[in-house]
């Protein structure tokens, strides 16, 4: 559907040129849902606006369906991409009424030139799509922050565009309605089979939302999976920041039980297990990550969750609990450990007492060696 | 072309590159693909020459080539003949062997140091008196609980209705040394005290004269600035001064003038360089009693001096053009520091006005006092002139034969009619061209990308160096010179218009960067995004959301071209009168109580317009006069403008 090849964008600053978009690769399949993930400046939005024809690339290959529309030298103007997008500001035009802002796109796409009467059928229909139906003929500045948000969505669907591009669409929203206008987005393009691509840097939404997720960071891609491997199999303590908290420990590499494993020395001599990433393969030093959330603990006494919990899949690590926040949903315990601070994510019932000294318990195959 | 150039591959690529880079105007749909991408290998594009570079950049910014294009021809090439003929020998239409003999004789002229001088001297004391009435009523409606400050505000606003011509010659009819309606009185009460004069004690007629009245008319632009400082000025500054123990008067002192320091310094420097171009009080005022100025002295020189001699005429013009382009281009200096240096946010409260105590009701009238000077004085003499009898002098005592008999006559006048309807176009089509052009350069200067906008903001506001009479005299050689000439524009409204578009292209685009500044640049992509072409999305969204500025504009410059006096006055000849210079024109031939009467019909005309635009400007940008209620005017173009979001069309000037 989508291919995007060594895609370079430099802007001229003062100190020269400036590459926002760094050899850039990835293939987006029909259908598929895909985010670009990453801290604002990480040319995520430039990539996007690049596909939408927003900016000229400085060189590169970009692929809509077969056809070339950027490198280095030709250019398809944005109107005669098969493409909409929807913008974090959504860019709703204050001068025309709602129905008016969906109807838009139809005088330049889609079957022919539809008629009058077919049009405005067309934009009511898209309007239902996002429940906005009732509020055709309103005007476009009397609309609050989330109906903007649909008539938007509805803006860009209504001409059934073969790539959807959303920039940040939910990051002017309240929390509440961010989640369920996730859900509602996620739907949509699922019912209708539009490839989309998501620009984002709230990783839950990334997260919850994608097919597949490309990190990035100063320009480039770090790494390109499932929600499922970003998260529990980060390539890199920054791809694995940028998906959520994690805990990092520094340590070298003394052996490997199996093909797997890797057998790792701390700093402090303590000796723990993980599995062996990609990137950490003929490394000696190396960073071990696990998510707060896969901390458990035993109090030093024995007793306590894991006091059951097979040992030999485990890391044991002797800890001194120095602080504990009571956030309602979890708690959020900073643990002392001769080779750190480790964070742990506990459940809001879990009995611990600070100052009080406990052994950490993460499961091997929850810890990664990069 | 040398060979060497002819055989750099880039150049022979060039026309190929840029049909298929794609401008709007040119908007080939790509088919197929070149054999490198087909064999799917990727090359790295060639390396950039300079020329390649000039393309790229001019790709895709066709908006910033074209307003280039547009504000040379206006801008760059009435200078250049400006700069040839003070070059040449000869006339326009006849020019000479290029000489420096125009240079020499120019200097030659004790005149033009005395110019010179009189210039500078009268727009520095002028703006100082402005600036320190202007910072006083600026304070005293902000800032203090004076009564009616409402009342005052439009007071301080009136002067910009009555065109500066109108009120010179009224104030030459009140201090005429000798027959001044003010000196008569005024001698016959000294006379009570035992001091006897023949003439005075004022004249207008003098470099004094030509301050006073300067001095006046520099107040509104300054007072309109120093208010929109104190609006967006952060009060809490203040009362955190305060709340430290420094009272109102250290506050003032040590906290709210350094900080506002570079404002009131970008005020008065905008004050002095408007100063520097004031025509009308040299003209009337400073003619008469052989007081030279810049502006006049190549008034002088072209039109009333005969033989004509444009030569001098122009190197006039080259000087007068360089000291304003140095003083606007520290203008630029300091409005760029003053930005950085004051971190401005609007707040939605007022702070706590300074009680003046018993001086409430005596700062009312000092506002009122500079009503009287500057409007209903002006606009009393020139409506008791209109109704004397003709060929009455101006004297208090003939006031017992008044009559209407002059304005029953002037509608039957064919003149007259020809004059209005001269007016009327020229308003029309100046306005209209000039907000046409502001939109197209301010478009490329905002949206456009590259180093061109640099250039185009430059040149789109370095007209506001231009004196009005210099850019008259410039495009005089700009159409009587080949290849100007083959248009014949010499003599016709056209000439008039290109001329007062110059002029105001400079205000015209700084209101249009504002306004499209506002527009969020993604409701514009958003169009693109929806399939429309770039010509289609300034027809569908940037047109229609830019209208309130647009028409705001329109007004604005429409009603500066209706009173505007000195281009009209030197382009103008037979066929092309219009009515400001037609005014003086009059005055001139002796016809005082006619034109008094045209002048009178033209301020009735422009003081609602000045309101309602005042008002208009203020409701657009969210703050206008102080505290107003809504009334029916605003309410009324809330409706005209139904759909339009709020939009600020940035700092409005006068």
């Amino acid at each position: 559907m989508l291919k995007v090849q060594n895609l370079r964008k430099s802007f001229m600053s003062e100190r020269g040129a400036v590459d926002a978009v760094d050899d850039v690769s990835f293939l987006v399949a029909s259908g598929e849902f895909f985010t670009l993930l990453g801290p604002s400046g990480c040319g995520k939005s430039t990539t996007l606006r690049c596909v939408a024809g927003l900016e000229r690339i400085t060189s590169g290959l970009i692929e809509i369906d077969g056809e070339a529309v950027a490198t280095g030298t030709r250019f398809v103007e944005a109107n005669k991409r098969p493409i909409s997008m929807v913008f974090q500001s959504y860019a709703i035009w204050p001068h025309m009424t709602v129905l008016e802002n969906v109807s838009f796109p139809l005088s330049y796409r889609g079957a022919g030139r539809a008629s009058r009467n077919d049009r405005r059928e067309r934009a009511m229909e898209a309007l239902k799509l996002v429940q906005l139906d009732h509020l055709a003929d309103r005007d476009a500045p009397y609309l609050s922050g989330g109906q903007q948000q649909r008539v938007a969505l509805a803006r860009s669907l209504v001409v059934r565009p073969k790539l959807l591009l959303l920039d940040e669409p939910l990051s002017n929203l309240d929390a509440k309605l961010r989640e369920e206008m996730r859900f509602e987005i996620k739907e949509l393009t699922n019912r209708l089979g539009i490839s989309t691509i998501y620009v984002t840097h709230d990783q839950a939404e990334a997260l919850s939302m994608s097919d597949r997720i490309a990190v990035m960071s100063g320009g480039k891609i770090l790494q390109l999976g499932t929600p499922r491997e970003i998260y529990l199999e980060p390539v890199s303590p920054s791809v694995a920041r940028i998906a959520g908290n994690v805990n990092v420990l520094q340590g070298t590499v003394i052996g490997s039980p199996d093909a797997t494993t890797a057998q790792i020395k701390l700093p402090s001599g303590a000796l723990v297990r993980a599995r062996i990433g990609e990137a950490a393969a003929g490394k000696n030093g190396v960073e071990i990550m696990f998510r707060p959330e896969l901390v458990g603990v035993r109090s030093s006494g024995g007793e306590g969750a894991a006091a059951s919990v097979d040992v030999a899949s485990m890391n044991a690590i002797p800890a001194h609990v120095s602080k504990i926040d009571f956030t309602g949903d979890h708690l959020k315990v900073f643990f002392d450990t001769a080779d750190g601070v480790v964070i742990g994510k506990l459940p809001p019932d879990q009995i611990l007492s600070a100052d009080s000294d406990v052994t950490l318990l993460v499961k091997v195959e929850n810890c990664v060696a990069q | 072309m040398p060979a060497d150039i002819r055989g750099v591959p880039s150049h022979r690529e060039l026309p190929a590159m840029r049909s298929a880079a794609g401008s709007p105007f040119n908007k080939k749909k790509i088919t197929g693909t070149s054999p490198i991408m087909s064999e799917g290998v990727w090359e790295q594009p060639q390396p950039t020459g300079p020329v390649r570079r000039y393309f790229d950049a001019a790709r895709g910014n066709w908006a910033v080539v074209i307003a280039v294009l547009v504000l040379v021809l206006f801008v760059v090439v009435p200078l250049t003949l400006l700069l040839i003929t003070s070059l040449r020998e000869g006339t326009p239409g006849r020019l000479g062997v290029w000489t420096l003999d125009n240079y020499r004789d120019a200097l030659a002229s004790p005149l033009v140091f005395q110019a010179f001088r009189n210039t500078v001297g009268v727009a520095t004391v002028a703006t100082v008196i402005s600036l320190l009435l202007a910072g006083l009523f600026a304070w005293l409606v902000e800032r203090s609980d004076m009564p009616f400050r409402n009342l005052a505000f439009t007071i301080l606003l009136l002067p910009i209705a009555v065109p500066s011509i109108l009120f010179v010659l009224a104030w030459t009819v009140l201090l005429a040394p000798r027959t001044g309606m003010m000196n008569m009185p005024l001698r016959d009460m000294l006379q009570f005290f035992g001091v006897d004069l023949v003439e005075g004690p004022f004249n207008i007629y003098t470099l004094s004269g030509v301050i006073f009245l300067d001095s006046l008319r520099g107040v509104t632009t300054i007072f309109l600035m120093l208010v929109a400082a104190f609006r967006l000025f952060d009060s809490t500054l203040e009362e955190a001064a305060k709340v430290s123990g420094a009272g109102t008067f250290d506050t003032l002192r040590r906290v709210t003038i350094p900080l506002l320091a570079p404002a009131i310094l970008a005020a008065a420097m905008y004050s002095f360089i408007s100063s520097l171009d004031q025509f009308e009080a040299a003209l009337a005022a400073g003619l008469p009693g052989q007081v030279f100025l810049l502006p006049t002295l190549i008034f002088f020189t072209v039109q009333l001096r005969s033989p004509a001699d444009y030569g001098v005429s122009a190197v006039y013009s080259v000087f007068f053009m360089l000291l304003m382009i140095v003083l606007l281009v520290v203008y630029r200096r300091i409005v760029s520091k003053s930005e950085r240096f004051v971190t401005v946010s609007g707040k939605a409260y007022r702070p706590e006005p300074a009680s003046l105590g018993r001086w409430r009701y005596p700062a009312f009238a000092a506002v009122a006092l500079f009503g009287v000077a500057t409007v209903i004085l002006p606009a009393a003499v020139l409506a008791w002139l209109s109704l004397l009898p003709p060929n009455t002098a101006p004297i208090l005592g003939n006031g017992a034969r008044l009559s209407f008999d002059i304005y029953a006559n002037i509608f039957s006048n064919p003149r007259v009619i020809t004059i209005a309807s001269n007016t009327l176009i020229m308003l029309a089509l100046t306005a209209t061209i000039t907000m046409v052009i502001a939109f197209l350069v301010s478009w490329a200067i905002v949206r456009g990308k590259g180093r061109g906008r640099g250039l185009l903001d430059g040149l789109s506001f370095l007209p506001y160096a231009f004196p009005g009479v210099t850019v008259a005299i410039a495009l005089i050689f700009v159409f009587l010179n080949p290849p100007g000439n083959y248009f014949r524009i010499y003599g016709t409204i056209s000439i008039l218009v290109l001329g007062l578009t110059v002029v105001y292209i400079a205000f015209a685009t700084r209101l249009m960067n504002g306004a499209i500044a506002q527009i969020g640049k993604e409701l514009e992509e958003a169009g693109r995004t929806s399939g429309a072409s770039q010509l289609a999305v300034m027809r569908r969204i940037t047109l229609p959301l830019l209208m309130p500025a647009f028409l705001a504009g329109w007004i604005w410059v429409g009603s500066h071209a209706m009173r505007s006096f000195s281009i009209p006055l030197v382009l103008s000849s037979q066929r092309n009168q219009v009515i400001a210079p037609e005014i003086w024109r009059v005055w001139q031939r002796g016809y005082l109580s006619e034109a008094a009467a045209y002048g009178v019909i033209l301020m009735i005309i422009l003081i609602p317009i000045t309101m309602w635009m005042r008002r208009l400007m203020g409701s657009l940008e969210g703050r206008g006069k102080p505290a107003g209620k809504p009334n029916w005017l605003k309410a009324a173009s809330r409706r005209f403008f139904r759909k339009a979001a709020p939009i600020s069309v940035g700092q409005v000037r006068t």
